[in-house]
């Protein structure tokens, strides 16, 4: 079983900005309070991006891609227990996995 | 000759009297007059030595060099009579005023909000000959930042529709705002819009005020000012800052990227030029923190033309980048000593056509 997390109902229509000083529903804001929390209760997570105005690149690169580089996932982990959906825009999954592969790590990894 | 009779006496009398009276109405209103233009000259005096008067240039366009030069000088003028301990308050004469575009229109918008934050109500102006010209003024809330009390309606279709923000934060409900109002949007160009919008607000937060604005005062306001406005089938979304510029936020370090920047303008001389470095910053993805992950922003708001095609202005600083994604065509323009002091993103889309 799964934890369902739509961005639109559990965190914001208007999702922008990278960090916290931002704006009130930055990416960091949105990895801090959902993301990582969810990721770290150990059951899958699916997240779905539907039903939002739309994203910019800096709150998603914040969001998946700080969950490697500040949070301290992996992202080998991060494939087997975070799927990633979209029913109107297929590129933004695309995009989210080029941030979570693409991120360095700063802080020591998770253990999964 | 013949002896006048009494009547015809009393006749001449009477026509001489009325020869008189008219002659002396001529005087009396020949004294009015003078006495009314003696008031307004007095009046005009008593301005012309109580306010510093700053004429306001004939079009609010930063598109081509003539009228970009008369914006940016008039601004220029206006902050630092402004913002001078020393001079009179100032008084805008719109009286040569015919033109209001949306670019000189969002600049000088902002460029108002900011010396208000820095001496309020140092600005007052004159009633624009221009009935149009008055509607806009009206409209986007200058009138208002002037304390001109504003007797006019608008009534002009296309300025109706023009409508300005302004905010420090990124907002997405405010670039979703803007967007909600021009119904005809498909889903898919809504989205990207906000994309590009907030992407826009995001680089102003992140680099526009990282320092001194170059004009010898300080940033008071970290804001970006918002433009939007629906006509003749296209759309025109434009976002402000009076920051540093881009060309001014490449990194300073020059160890991490500019070997990338400079592989990519082969003559190096070029990067003194503004408009080279905003493309070099486009085309690179980078700003002056050297991140890897950071600095697509400008990218993104280019794409947004992507599918949607339509053409995108970046103004910074000396430079103007067009990039328009119908023919791929990008195109650089510098004007010397005409600094916006800042960055004015504007895209011009084409919407009606593939409206409902």
């Amino acid at each position: 079983m799964s934890r369902q997390i739509y961005v639109a109902r559990d965190f914001s229509k208007f999702p922008a900005g990278r960090f916290r000083s931002d704006g009130p529903h930055s990416g960091e804001r949105f990895r801090e309070e959902v993301l990582a929390p969810a990721l770290r209760a150990g059951v899958p997570v699916t997240i779905w991006l539907d039903g939002t105005m739309g994203y910019g690149s800096s709150f998603l690169e914040e969001s998946f891609g700080g969950l490697v580089r500040e949070n301290g996932f992996l992202a080998s982990d991060l494939h087997t227990k975070l799927i990633v959906r979209s029913n109107n825009d297929n590129s933004l999954v695309t995009e989210v996995w080029s941030y979570i592969d693409g991120a360095k790590t700063r802080g020591r990894p998770v253990s999964s | 000759m013949k002896k006048p009779t009494s009547k015809t006496r009393r006749h001449n009398i009477i026509v001489v009297r009325k020869r008189a009276a008219r002659r002396d109405g001529a005087k009396r209103r020949l004294r009015m007059q003078c006495h009314r233009q003696e008031r307004t000259q007095k009046h005009m005096r008593f301005a012309r030595l109580h306010y510093a008067w700053i004429t306001a240039p004939k079009q609010f366009s930063i598109e081509n060099e003539a009228s970009r030069y008369a914006v940016v000088r008039f601004i220029e003028e206006l902050r630092g009579a402004a913002l001078s301990s020393t001079s009179l308050p100032v008084r805008i004469d719109f009286s040569q005023t015919v033109s209001m575009v949306a670019g000189g229109t969002l600049l000088f918008a902002a460029e108002l909000d900011r010396i208000n934050a820095l001496r309020p109500g140092r600005i007052t102006c004159t009633w624009p000959a221009n009935n149009r010209v008055a509607q806009v003024l009206k409209h986007v809330g200058i009138f208002e930042a002037l304390n001109q009390p504003h007797k006019c309606k608008v009534t002009a279709r296309d300025v109706k529709h023009w409508k300005v923000d302004s905010g420090a934060e990124v907002r997405g409900e405010l670039a979703a705002a803007a967007m909600q109002r021009y119904r005809h949007l498909f889903l898919d160009e809504k989205q990207t819009l906000y994309r590009g919008i907030t992407e826009a607000m995001t680089n102003t937060r992140q680099h526009a005020y990282e320092g001194e604005r170059g004009d010898g005062f300080a940033n008071v306001l970290a804001n970006w000012w918002m433009f939007s406005e629906h006509r003749d089938k296209r759309l025109i979304v434009a976002i402000c800052d009076l920051g540093i510029g881009i060309p001014r936020s490449l990194p300073k370090n020059k160890s991490g990227i500019w070997p990338q920047i400079l592989k990519f303008l082969t003559n190096k001389q070029l990067l003194d030029e503004d408009a080279n470095r905003i493309r070099a910053a486009i085309a690179v993805g980078t700003s002056r923190t050297n991140e890897e992950h950071r600095g697509k922003g400008l990218m993104e708001i280019r794409s947004v033309l992507d599918g949607l095609n339509g053409r995108i202005n970046i103004y910074s600083n000396c430079g103007n980048y067009q990039y328009d994604a119908k023919t791929k065509e990008e195109t650089c323009s510098n004007f010397p000593n005409t600094s916006i002091r800042g960055t004015i993103v504007l895209w011009n889309i084409p919407v009606e056509q593939r409206g409902t």
